[in-house]
């Protein structure tokens, strides 16, 4: 991508950018579809063995496959070395980090309410909180060198 | 600004427009720009095809969750202390002179426990208003509306009609009436008529409530759940409304300029979150404080049968028995000797809707768990609340802006029947599926 500032993405840096969204794609659709499916099989009754670090939810499940989803359109345009592929990574990027974001609010509150003594939260600890969506999302952090590069361009 | 003049504002517009389209446009040469903006950038994606929609949904729920989550702990924080002085009071008029007994009672139960439950979903409030102007202030909003555009047109609603839809989510007063900028007859009518299914911010504390009792790990996405349901049952009806009761053309195509995406900051975020917040603070020491008095007295009055525990024979008791069988078949009145309660709620909730938790959960003193007794029939109640008629003041404001008797009846009988209709598939449907 050519911008008239001088920020230059080379070819090459545009198929790392798509390694990158093939990462980032897989790592997100996986995950939303163990969510889904470990949601859906406790509604069925199915005990199935899923990993430890994926836990039940619907809809962060699906949140995670529409951000992989993001990702894996912006592969074919930045492997064609066009420019809107760029799009695709940082939009990705930024929806992903805003829900990580919210989940570690989520982990904030939940702390809070611990401090406070709420009955619920009398056994939490931090890694409760330490969700797919959260711990996902780390996987975006390097991105937003590219974004931070671009933001300013009128 | 009379109604006529903002008419006249709008052709004005819309002519202008027109103009452009039909004469400049065509002579324009459109040359490629050499690079991408900011705002090229994110519309590739914001405003996709295939994306927008999704990422506009995903955008609805990190916000139901960040509202419940951030202001979980305030809220918790505001209960302990209207509690504890709740509890200070009634501990001191204990085995006093009964006049004494009632003063307290209406200081404990009337005054600081009404307004302090009511108040403990102001920081509900502010989280909603801080990720609305977020998203205003982003430039995010006018895309929104662009985005939805397309779906709206397909089920018979104006892409005007988006932006009325979403001031629903924080009131329906402003919302109801921000239709005025509809031009068209048909299309304004039919936005007005679907706006009280927008869920405002007054059902947030029944939602809260109920949600937090029965699905507190999953309470942002169950509470999303419903204002899904609110634009669900709204395009359906639009479409219904269009096709059966106007049947009119398609609405005009939407024209909209979108701003660039601007970085919003704490200071105008803070603006606009405490001039929308603070509507609600004083609506709960205004409006909501005289309910609370008024509900305090019909649940403790006669004195004797309050004291006595015969809660029933009070004059909400009384009134509540005779609506109760009016939701027998819903199933929210699974434990019958507490069907009044539910009645005497919804008939506060046409005051406000925050009164319906108020009424239940503080003045009656019952908890969400013991009087639903199932999580089904606890969402079933949800969706009650969320689609049975609007407050009165949005009535007031749905009568004057539909501009006739007929039209207003229809609203108000439409959305009782669909309610009840709702409650009743999702209790149903529970029930034949052996969940309750």
């Amino acid at each position: 991508m050519t911008m008239s500032n001088g920020i230059h993405f080379t070819n090459s840096s545009k198929r790392l950018m798509a390694i990158y969204c093939i990462i980032l794609g897989i790592i997100n659709i996986g995950i939303g579809i163990f969510q889904i499916f470990y949601e859906i099989s406790i509604w069925m009754g199915i005990n199935f063995e899923f990993p430890f670090f994926i836990s039940p939810d619907l809809f962060s499940g699906i949140c995670l496959v529409i951000i992989g989803t993001i990702f894996t359109m912006g592969i074919k345009p930045l492997l064609n070395k066009e420019d809107r592929g760029v799009a695709f990574l940082i939009g990705g990027i930024l929806i992903a980090l805003m829900i990580g974001a919210i989940y570690l609010m989520i982990m904030g509150s939940d702390w809070i309410m611990f401090l406070i003594g709420n009955e619920d939260f009398e056994s939490w600890s931090p890694l409760d909180d330490f969700v797919p969506a959260l711990w996902a999302s780390i996987f975006s952090i390097p991105g937003v060198s590219i974004a931070w590069k671009i933001r300013n361009i009128k | 600004m009379s109604q006529n003049d903002k008419k006249f504002e709008v052709q004005l517009i819309e002519e202008r427009y027109e103009k452009i389209v039909n004469e400049i446009l065509d002579e324009v040469q459109k040359v490629p720009r050499e690079h991408l903006t900011w705002s090229d950038i994110l519309d590739h994606v914001f405003l996709n095809k295939w994306l927008g929609i999704p990422i506009f949904i995903v955008i609805l729920w990190a916000m139901f969750q960040f509202v419940f989550t951030v202001s979980a702990p305030f809220m918790e924080l505001i209960g302990i202390a209207t509690e504890a002085a709740s509890e200070a009071i009634t501990n001191a008029v204990a085995g006093t002179e009964t006049w004494l007994q009632i003063l307290g009672s209406f200081f404990a139960d009337g005054i600081i426990g009404g307004i302090g439950f009511l108040a403990s979903f102001i920081p509900l409030i502010f989280a909603l208003y801080i990720f609305l102007s977020i998203l205003e202030d982003s430039g995010y909003m006018s895309r929104a509306a662009f985005v939805m555009d397309r779906a709206m047109v397909k089920v018979g609603l104006h892409g005007k009609s988006f932006v009325p839809m979403l001031m629903g989510f924080g009131c329906n007063i402003p919302a109801i009436m921000a239709c005025r900028t509809i031009s068209d007859e048909t299309d304004r009518k039919i936005t007005i008529l679907i706006n009280p299914l927008m869920s405002c911010g007054a059902r947030l504390p029944v939602y809260t409530w109920i949600a937090a009792a029965f699905f507190p790990l999953n309470a942002g996405t169950v509470i999303f759940s419903m204002y899904l349901l609110g634009i669900f049952l709204a395009i359906i009806l639009a479409l219904i409304f269009r096709k059966i009761l106007f049947k009119s053309k398609p609405p005009a195509p939407f024209v909209i300029e979108l701003p660039p995406y601007r970085s919003p900051t704490l200071k105008s975020t803070a603006i606009h979150m405490w001039e929308h917040g603070v509507i609600y603070v004083k609506r709960v020491y205004t409006i909501l404080l005289g309910a609370s008095i008024i509900i305090w007295a019909i649940t403790h009055f006669p004195w004797n049968a309050y004291i006595s525990g015969n809660i029933q024979q009070t004059f909400a008791g009384v009134i509540g028995g005779w609506i109760a069988p009016v939701f027998y078949p819903l199933g929210f009145t699974a434990v019958e000797s507490m069907g009044w309660i539910i009645g005497i709620a919804l008939i506060f909730g046409f005051l406000a809707k925050e009164l319906v938790a108020e009424v239940i959960g503080v003045t009656i003193g019952v908890s969400a768990m013991a009087l639903f007794t199932n999580p089904v029939i606890a969402y079933s109640f949800m969706a009650f609340t969320l689609i049975y008629v609007p407050c009165m003041a949005c009535m007031g404001v749905l009568k004057s802006e539909l501009g006739s008797k007929k039209w207003f009846i229809f609203s108000m009988t439409y959305s009782f029947f669909l309610a009840y209709l709702v409650s009743f598939l999702i209790s149903g449907i529970a029930f034949l599926g052996g969940i309750i």
